[in-house]
C-alpha cells in the first residue's frame, strides 16, 4: 500500500518536472517574444504616426497583423488628444495679458476607424496633437493557463502580454 | 535505474537550460527596449529642436539674414543636445557627454542647407587683415605673419577638433554644354525660386527669379486684413505738422489692437495715419494714463517761433496712429501678386531663351567631372509640359536629384572624414551615412527639415545607429501652398480654412494667408506697476512706477474649423479645390502674393 503510494506520487512529481515545468519555461519564453514584438510593433506604428501626421488604413492593417503573427488575440485602444487652440484665443480676445489655455479633446477607435474605412482610408492629425496606443491580449496564453492550473490569478486584467507607447504629434497630416 | 534518478537527471539537465535560454531572451529584449527608447528620444529631441526654430525665427524679423540665421540654427543645436541628454536615461549625460555619438546633423532650408559635425576649428586664430604682403592675423600671441599663419593651419595640433555649424551650402548645380560659351551655375530652391549666374554666350549675367508655366487667374488688388497693436498718441501739431520730430515730442495714450486694411497708401507721412482726429486732454486726465512715457513733459515750456508756450497741457489735440515697425514687418503691397507674375514671366521668358538648351547630362560635378546618368532632357526649357511648380515635370525631377546628390555628397564626407577623426572625441565607432529612403528624401526635399544622426552609443548588448527627420511646416523660411490658410472676407462662419473645406463658402471672397499669422504674438506695453491688490505702485520720489508688460494678440480674428483645421474630417476635404474658380484664384493669389514678398537671401545677385 505505502509502496504503491510512493510510486504515484513520483509518477506525478515526474510528470510536472518532465512535462509542465519545461512546457511552462517554454510558453513563458514564447510571451517575452511575443511581448517583445508587441512592443516594438506598438512603438513604431506610434512612431510612424507621429512623423506622418495621419493613421493610415495600411499601416494599421500591418500592424493588426503583426499583433496577430504572435497568435494571440489583443484589445487595441487608440486615443488621439486633439489640441483645440481655439478656447485659449477667445481667452486672449478679452484678457491680453493672458496666455491662452488650450483645450484637448479625444478621439477613440471607433471614430478613427470609421476614418480609416472610409474612402480616403487615412484619419489624418495635425501637429501639436497627442497620440497614443495601448494594447494587451484577451485571450489566455498557454503561460498564463499552466500557471492558473496551479495557483489562480484571475480577473479582468490578467494579462499577460502587453505594450503602450503615446507622443505629440509631429506634423500636419494634411 | 529508477525513475526518480532520470528525472532528476532531466530536471539538471533542463534547468540551466531553461535559466540561460531565458536569461538571454531578457538581455535581448533589453537591448531592443533601449533601441527604441534610444530612437523615440532622438526624434523628440530633434522635434524639440524644430520647435525651437521655428520660435526663434518666427519672433525675429531678421531671422532669414545668414548671421542671424546661424544663431536661430546653433540655439537649435543646443536644444537638441539638451533634450536629448535629460531624455536619454543615461545617468549623468551631459551633451558633451552625448556629442561623440552624433557624427552628424543637418539642417536643409529654402535654397541650401547647413552641417552641423566635427572639424578641426582654428578658433585661436581670430581676425584677419589682408595687405599687400598677404595677410596678418590678430591671435591671442600677437600679430602672425603670412608664413606663420600657412604654418599654423598645416599643422592640425594647433586646432581643436570640435562639432560646428559649417558654412551654408547653396543648392547649386553648375552647368557648362561642351561646345558652347556657356558655363552657368543654377541656384535652386524648395519651391520654382531660381538664381543664375556665370557666362551665357560668352557674357557673364547674374539673375534671380520665379519661373512659372502660365499665368493663372489671380486677384490683382488684393484688400488685406490685419490686426495689429497700434499706438494713439498725443500730438501737439504746433507747426510740427504730420512728420515725427523725435519721440519725446509725443505723449502716448494707449496701445491698442486695431484692424487695419491694407491700401496702397497704408502707413504712408512716417506711420502716422488718422491724424485729423482731435481729442481733449484735461490737466488731471494726463495722470491717469499709463504708460505716457514723456510725462515730465507736460509740464514743461518751450519756444516756438520766439513765443513761450506751454508743450503740453489743458486743451485740444492732435491724435495719430503709430504703428511699430517691427510688427509691420508683415506689410505687403496689394497688388504684390501681380508684380510677381509680372516678374516671373518675364524671367522665365528670359531663361527659357537664354539656357533652354541646357540638358541635363550638362551638369558638372564640384571636380570638373560630368554626374553619371542624368539623361538628355532639356530641363531649362519651359512651358506647360515642364512646370517647375510640378513635382512630376522634368524640372521638379532633376532639381530634385542634384539636391538630393549635392546633400548626399557632402553628408556622407562629413561622416566619413568624423569617422577618420574620431578618436579626437574618444571614439572608435566605424561612423557610417545610413542610406535614406526615397519617401524620406520626399520628405527632407519638400520643406524646411532637420535630419539628426545618432551612431555608436552603446544599447545594451548592440552599438546603436539610427537616425531622425523632423520637417517643419510653420516657419518663415519657405511657403508652400499646404502652409496658407482660408478666410471668408464677407460672410462665411468666422473660421478659417483648408481650401478643401466645404465649410468655407465659395460665393464670398476667399483671402488666404501664411499659417503663421494666425499664431499669437506679443507685444510689449508700459503700464503701472501694481501691488497684489492692482494698486499703483509708487517709485523712491513718489511718482508713479511703470513696468513692460506682454500683451498677446492675434492678426486675424478667425478661429479654427473644426471640420478641416482642429480635427480633419470628410467634410474637410469634400471640396475638389482645383476645379472651382473662386478657390483656385485664392489659392494662386495667396501664394504669389507671400512668394512676393518672402526675403530672399541671395536676390541682391539679380542687380
Amino acid at each position: 500500500m505505502g509502496e504503491s503510494l510512493t510510486t504515484i506520487v513520483a509518477i506525478f512529481l515526474a510528470a510536472i518536472l518532465m512535462f509542465i515545468f519545461p512546457l511552462m519555461s517554454i510558453s513563458e519564453r514564447n510571451d517575452d517574444i511575443a511581448q517583445l514584438g508587441v512592443q516594438t510593433a506598438t512603438i513604431e506604428f506610434v512612431d510612424n504616426v507621429r512623423t506622418t501626421g495621419k493613421i493610415t488604413q495600411d499601416d494599421y492593417n500591418a500592424y493588426i497583423q503583426t499583433l496577430a503573427a504572435t497568435g494571440n488575440t489583443y484589445d487595441v485602444n487608440m486615443e488621439v488628444k486633439v489640441l483645440d487652440e481655439n478656447p485659449g484665443k477667445k481667452t486672449t480676445w478679452a484678457v491680453t495679458d493672458k496666455i491662452g489655455e488650450n483645450i484637448y479633446y479625444s478621439v477613440y477607435n471607433s471614430q478613427i476607424e470609421s476614418a480609416l474605412n472610409s474612402p480616403s482610408g487615412t484619419y489624418s492629425l495635425k501637429e501639436g496633437d497627442l497620440f497614443s496606443v495601448s494594447v494587451k491580449n484577451t485571450n489566455r496564453t498557454i503561460s498564463q493557463m499552466l500557471r492558473n492550473f496551479f495557483y489562480t490569478i484571475s480577473g479582468n486584467d490578467a494579462y499577460q502580454v502587453s505594450a503602450q507607447h503615446a507622443g505629440v504629434v509631429m506634423s500636419n497630416g494634411n | 535505474m529508477k525513475i526518480q534518478n532520470m528525472a532528476i537527471i532531466l530536471v539538471a539537465i533542463i534547468l540551466p537550460i531553461t535559466l540561460l535560454l531565458s536569461a538571454y531572451t531578457k538581455t535581448q529584449i533589453d537591448t531592443i527596449n533601449v533601441q527604441t527608447l534610444y530612437s523615440t528620444k532622438l526624434r523628440d529631441a530633434t522635434y524639440d529642436a524644430v520647435s525651437a526654430f521655428q520660435l526663434n525665427t518666427n519672433k525675429n524679423e531678421y531671422s532669414t539674414v545668414s548671421d542671424s540665421m546661424r544663431r536661430d540654427i546653433e540655439a537649435a543645436v543646443q536644444t537638441f543636445m539638451n533634450s536629448l541628454s535629460t531624455n536619454l536615461e543615461i545617468p549623468g549625460a551631459t551633451d558633451n557627454y552625448l556629442k561623440p555619438y552624433i557624427p552628424a546633423i543637418v539642417f536643409t532650408l529654402y535654397d541650401g542647407y547647413y552641417i552641423y559635425s566635427p572639424s578641426y576649428n582654428y578658433t585661436q586664430l581670430n581676425e584677419t587683415t589682408e595687405d599687400n604682403d598677404g595677410f596678418t592675423i590678430e591671435s591671442s600671441e600677437g600679430t602672425l605673419t603670412t608664413d606663420e599663419v600657412l604654418k599654423r593651419y598645416s599643422n592640425k595640433g594647433n586646432a581643436q577638433y570640435n562639432h560646428i555649424l559649417k558654412p551654408y551650402i547653396y543648392y547649386t548645380v553648375r552647368y557648362a554644354p561642351e561646345n558652347t560659351n556657356t558655363d552657368v551655375v543654377v541656384n535652386y530652391s524648395l519651391d520654382n525660386y531660381v538664381v543664375v549666374y556665370g557666362k551665357i554666350k560668352g557674357e557673364y549675367v547674374t539673375r534671380a527669379g520665379y519661373l512659372v508655366a502660365s499665368r493663372p487667374e489671380i486677384n490683382e488688388n488684393e484688400e488685406l486684413h490685419k490686426r495689429l497693436p497700434v499706438t494713439t498718441i498725443v500730438f501737439p501739431d504746433k507747426g510740427y505738422n504730420h512728420s515725427l520730430i523725435s519721440e519725446s515730442d509725443i505723449g502716448i495714450l494707449s496701445v491698442a489692437v486695431q484692424d487695419i486694411a491694407v491700401t496702397n497708401d497704408y502707413l504712408l507721412q512716417d506711420r502716422l495715419t488718422n491724424m485729423n482726429q482731435t481729442v481733449q486732454i484735461k490737466k488731471q486726465d494726463i495722470d491717469s494714463i499709463p504708460g505716457l512715457k514723456s510725462k515730465s513733459l507736460y509740464y514743461s515750456e518751450q519756444y516756438i517761433n520766439g513765443v513761450k508756450e506751454p508743450r503740453y497741457g489743458e486743451g485740444t489735440y492732435k491724435t495719430g496712429w503709430y504703428i511699430d515697425p517691427q510688427s509691420d514687418q508683415y506689410y505687403v503691397e496689394p497688388d504684390s501678386a501681380k508684380q510677381y507674375y509680372d516678374q516671373a514671366i518675364e524671367f522665365t521668358e528670359w531663361f527659357t531663351q537664354n539656357l533652354g538648351e541646357i540638358k541635363a547630362s550638362d551638369a558638372i560635378k564640384p571636380d570638373g567631372t560630368h554626374y553619371e546618368n542624368m539623361g538628355d532632357e532639356k530641363i531649362f526649357d519651359i512651358s506647360k509640359s515642364n512646370d517647375p511648380e510640378s513635382t512630376k515635370s522634368v524640372f521638379s525631377e532633376h532639381k530634385r536629384e542634384a539636391i538630393k546628390r549635392s546633400i548626399q555628397d557632402n553628408l556622407s564626407q562629413a561622416i566619413a572624414s568624423y569617422s577618420q577623426n574620431s578618436e579626437a572625441l574618444d571614439t572608435t565607432y566605424n561612423f557610417k551615412m545610413p542610406i535614406l529612403s526615397e519617401t524620406e528624401w520626399d520628405r527632407v526635399l519638400t520643406n524646411v527639415c532637420m535630419i539628426t544622426f545618432m551612431q555608436g552609443i552603446q544599447a545594451g548588448t548592440k552599438i546603436y545607429n539610427d537616425y531622425a527627420i523632423v520637417t517643419s511646416t510653420k516657419n518663415k523660411e519657405y511657403v508652400s501652398g499646404d502652409s496658407i490658410y482660408y478666410i471668408n472676407t464677407t460672410g462665411g462662419d468666422g473660421k478659417y480654412h483648408r481650401l478643401g473645406c466645404s465649410h468655407l463658402d465659395s460665393n464670398y471672397p476667399i483671402v488666404g494667408y501664411r499659417n503663421t499669422e494666425f499664431d499669437r504674438k506679443s507685444y510689449e506695453v508700459e503700464d503701472f506697476k501694481r501691488d497684489s491688490n492692482g494698486n499703483q505702485m509708487l517709485d523712491e520720489n513718489g511718482q508713479p512706477d511703470y513696468q513692460d508688460v506682454t500683451q498677446y494678440y492675434y492678426m486675424h480674428e478667425q478661429q479654427a474649423c473644426y471640420y478641416c483645421m482642429v480635427n480633419s474630417t470628410d467634410e474637410g476635404t469634400a471640396v475638389d479645390w482645383r476645379n472651382d474658380k473662386n478657390r483656385l484664384k485664392a489659392y494662386y493669389t495667396a501664394l504669389a502674393r507671400e512668394k512676393f514678398k518672402f526675403y530672399k537671401t541671395n536676390a541682391y545677385l539679380s542687380d
